[in-house]
């Protein structure tokens, strides 16, 4: 990949990846290799870039589809990790933002499927029901719907944790 | 938590060092962790380690004096080249950048009709591939003593276009048994390599379509 495409293309949209990467993983490791990866799968796949989508949505969406799919396998083990089984809150190495209420937050969101973790963040970025659903693939009815309970569990989680 | 979820996101990531991107380390050269980048670089390796493989039959079958079935042999192989060449095309259709649901769908349609088209296929190739490689051992340069001495041993065998009764029901057998299994076999072993991971695509694709209805 050259720079220039990393520098014009990608960079100005590592903010999104970054949030998107993060909600997916449990590690710093982990999201540098997924943060990569997504870099790698847009380089590879930008000439199946469609100019009648924006650039930034072609990106929410590839972003989503590889952390949707992305083979994670650890040293030590064989098909498991141990990640996958311990509370979100007991993973070492949790990936960190300077700002503790978005760390929370985040600890929160991943504690949802992957379903739910795509559609909070697109809420959070301010897309609108129908952005999301054209991003996902589904029915911009049942988005509001969906939201409202995701609002919901994280509320409880969060309140959980500060009690 | 008095926050809104909102106003957390909105402030948190208002400071401008918010937001630092990981350094990439030798991107290009970077092996790919992604499934469809696994499955499409296995299934290349495949396809060339079957070109050799039936390759080398070939010449071997000849030093053997057994042209005919290595020949046999060689030709079942490059179907299977040939098959895979073409699964292999339609991998590469599959477009990262579609939405989430289209893009899960395409592959586990991808995925699924890999293991009924590779069932079919070993289900008949396999036995197939066995009785060549049987039938060729047995009139080969090297199974001559052999032969010799089965005769002596049981010159009252029956023999079927040249070969002995039992062992045509034998490798009959085996063959219908490999047939049987054939399909069984595959999901086996694609099970153990990328079980967890179909389990999770038809968890999220379940999810998504809940949110279709």
């Amino acid at each position: 990949m050259s720079s220039d495409f990393y520098t014009s293309s990608i960079l100005p949209y590592a903010g999104i990846i970054i949030k998107i990467c993060r909600a997916y993983t449990n590690t710093q490791e982990d999201f540098e290799d997924y943060y990569q990866e997504v870099c790698l799968q847009i380089w590879r796949s930008r000439v199946n870039f469609k100019e009648t989508a924006e650039w930034s949505t072609w990106i929410y969406r590839l972003t989503l589809n590889v952390c949707l799919t992305l083979l994670k396998k650890k040293k030590n083990s064989h098909q498991h990790f141990a990640s996958d089984y311990l509370p979100v809150e007991l993973s070492e190495e949790s990936p960190a933002f300077a700002d503790e209420a978005v760390n929370q937050l985040y600890d929160a969101i991943r504690q949802l499927s992957e379903v739910d973790r795509g559609v909070i963040l697109l809420y959070l970025e301010e897309k609108s029901y129908q952005e999301i659903a054209d991003i996902i693939g589904t029915n911009p009815n049942n988005i509001g719907v969906r939201i409202k309970r995701i609002k919901e569990r994280l509320k409880k989680i969060l309140d959980e944790r500060n009690t | 938590m008095d926050r809104s979820i909102e106003n957390i996101w909105k402030e948190g990531f208002m400071k401008d060092n918010a937001l630092v991107a990981p350094k990439l380390n030798n991107l290009y050269n970077q092996k790919s962790k992604h499934i469809v980048d696994k499955l499409k670089r296995m299934f290349e390796v495949n396809l060339i380690s079957i070109v050799v493989g039936a390759l080398l039959i070939l010449v071997v079958s000849i030093f053997l004096e057994a042209f005919l079935a290595g020949a046999a042999l060689c030709l079942q192989l490059l179907l299977l080249v040939f098959l895979g060449k073409k699964e292999l095309n339609d991998l590469n259709q599959i477009d990262k950048g579609a939405s989430s649901y289209d893009y899960l769908k395409a592959f586990d349609s991808w995925i699924k009709k890999v293991i009924s088209t590779y069932t079919k296929v070993y289900r008949v190739l396999y036995p197939g591939m066995f009785l060549t490689f049987v039938i060729g051992f047995w009139f080969s340069s090297v199974a001559g003593p052999m032969r010799e001495a089965f005769m002596m041993r049981f010159p009252d065998s029956g023999m079927l276009l040249g070969m002995p009764v039992p062992g045509v029901i034998g490798a009959l057998v085996f063959a219908g048994l490999l047939a049987l299994f054939a399909g069984k076999l595959y999901q086996l072993d694609m099970n153990i390599v990328y079980g967890r991971e179909f389990n999770k695509l038809d968890d999220i694709i379940a999810d998504m379509e809940t949110l279709r209805a």
